[in-house]
């Protein structure tokens, strides 16, 4: 009599986990193949109207900071003025040629650091220290990777690593220092309003032109 | 006499040892038909914890990735908010999940364009996304909110800036104003490359 006492309490206590232990164990694999472990971030860009069209500030015409990015290297037309190629690069070229024009990728083909240094050298200047945005214009065969990147390199003011309490950016002698670097902070605010430490901008507004003929 | 008394003892160790042998057997044979449950329970608590943990990350995305689109590196620090999202890979053009149209050698085919091969608009995306506007903004209107023409780009990284302008001037033709690439964030050195780019030299 006791034995089959003792035996009901036990059969009342085990629940049976089996179906679903069988589920979860389906499922888990298959959410861990599907589930991406990166952050998906946006780059918001904007394309000029068709139908807009002349300046508006008293009939001078609006500052303008243009990048033209082709498949030798980068020009930059500062306000009126195209900048004349440095660092060596052939005359009558891009202000900045290829520094590397053998790698696989053509992301690793352009000169990234005289871009920057280019760029951050005409924010350091006054007049266009307030001025927020660039103008990219790619040739029609450049790709989506160079454009990010060339956006990256001008939409934020770098430091060398460990300069957390920097305020302003820096040009870099080297590829490594570029590489390390990290975004000065300010705060900013984000869409709800409420304040956040986000990367200065060094020309955050990008504007996308028509592309040019390819060469 | 002495070899006996130790041979007797011997015996009686010998016995001891089997008796403690057969009992360890027993009591082994017991466990293993006694015991029908395994301990489950601590895994079924790691299961359930991993399994609330996906549930919550695979909802909460706004963008998905298609497969065939490797998407390239940024600095950039802006999420993605809920909006019309549109993918150009090395396939084709698709609308949230829809294709829309092939692309060839990564351009659009001529007859698919306003204007042949130099047009800027293509016309099946442009349809598409005129019927896309005409939903947006009826949503916009039952809910009370003006209509803002936001599109999220998803392009491969091999995209060239030809067939992303034709893309946006066809968005920009009918209504959509502000975009946003969509890019997946990474370090100044990895900006520009993708996922499974060749290594850096």
């Amino acid at each position: 009599m006791a034995r089959v006492h003792v035996r009901k309490i036990e059969e009342a206590e085990g629940l049976n986990l089996t179906p679903i232990m069988n589920m979860v164990l389906v499922l888990i694999p298959l959410m861990l193949l599907n589930v991406v472990f990166m952050t998906i971030t946006v780059i918001e860009v904007t394309m000029p109207q068709r139908a807009a069209g002349a300046a508006q500030n008293n009939g001078e015409p609006p500052k303008r900071l243009q990048l033209f990015i082709s498949k030798q290297g980068f020009t930059i037309m500062e306000g009126t003025s195209i900048q004349v190629a440095k660092n060596g690069c052939p005359e009558g070229g891009p202000t900045i040629c290829l520094s590397n024009p053998e790698a696989e990728l053509d992301t690793d083909k352009h000169d990234w650091l005289s871009l920057y240094n280019a760029l951050m050298e005409i924010k350091m200047k006054p007049d266009w220290q307030d001025h927020e945005q660039i103008e990219i214009v790619a040739d029609s065969s450049v790709n989506f990777g160079v454009l990010v990147k060339a956006m990256d390199i001008s939409r934020y003011q770098l430091v060398g690593a460990g300069k957390d309490d920097a305020v302003k950016g820096e040009v870099f002698n080297s590829v490594g220092e570029l590489n390390e670097s990290r975004m000065v902070m300010a705060d900013g605010m984000d869409e709800n309003g409420n304040s956040v430490k986000m990367g200065l901008g060094m020309f955050p507004v990008v504007v996308l032109g028509l592309p040019t003929v390819t060469q | 006499m002495a070899t006996n008394i130790s041979a007797e003892k011997q015996r009686e160790m010998e016995a001891a040892l089997a008796d403690r042998i057969k009992a360890k057997r027993k009591a082994k044979r017991e466990t293993d038909t006694g015991s029908t449950a395994l301990g489950l329970n601590s895994m079924m608590d790691m299961m359930t914890i991993i399994l609330v943990f996906l549930l919550k990350s695979y909802g909460e995305e706004p963008i998905v990735i298609l497969p065939n689109t490797d998407v390239p590196l940024s600095v950039a620090e802006v999420l993605p908010k809920d909006m019309t999202v549109l993918t150009i890979n090395k396939e084709g053009i698709f609308l949230v999940r829809q294709r829309i149209l092939d692309i060839e050698d990564g351009k659009v085919p001529g007859n698919f364009k306003k204007g042949g091969e130099s047009g800027l608009i293509i016309e099946p995306l442009e349809n598409e996304l005129r019927k896309e506007v005409e939903k947006l903004k009826g949503i916009a209107n039952a809910s009370g909110k003006a209509f803002e023409g936001d599109m999220t780009i998803i392009a491969d990284q091999s995209t060239n800036y030809r067939l992303l302008v034709e893309v946006m001037q066809t968005a920009i033709g009918t209504e959509f104003k502000r975009f946003r690439f969509a890019v997946i964030q990474g370090s100044m050195a990895q900006s520009g490359r993708y996922a499974a780019a060749p290594a850096l030299n």
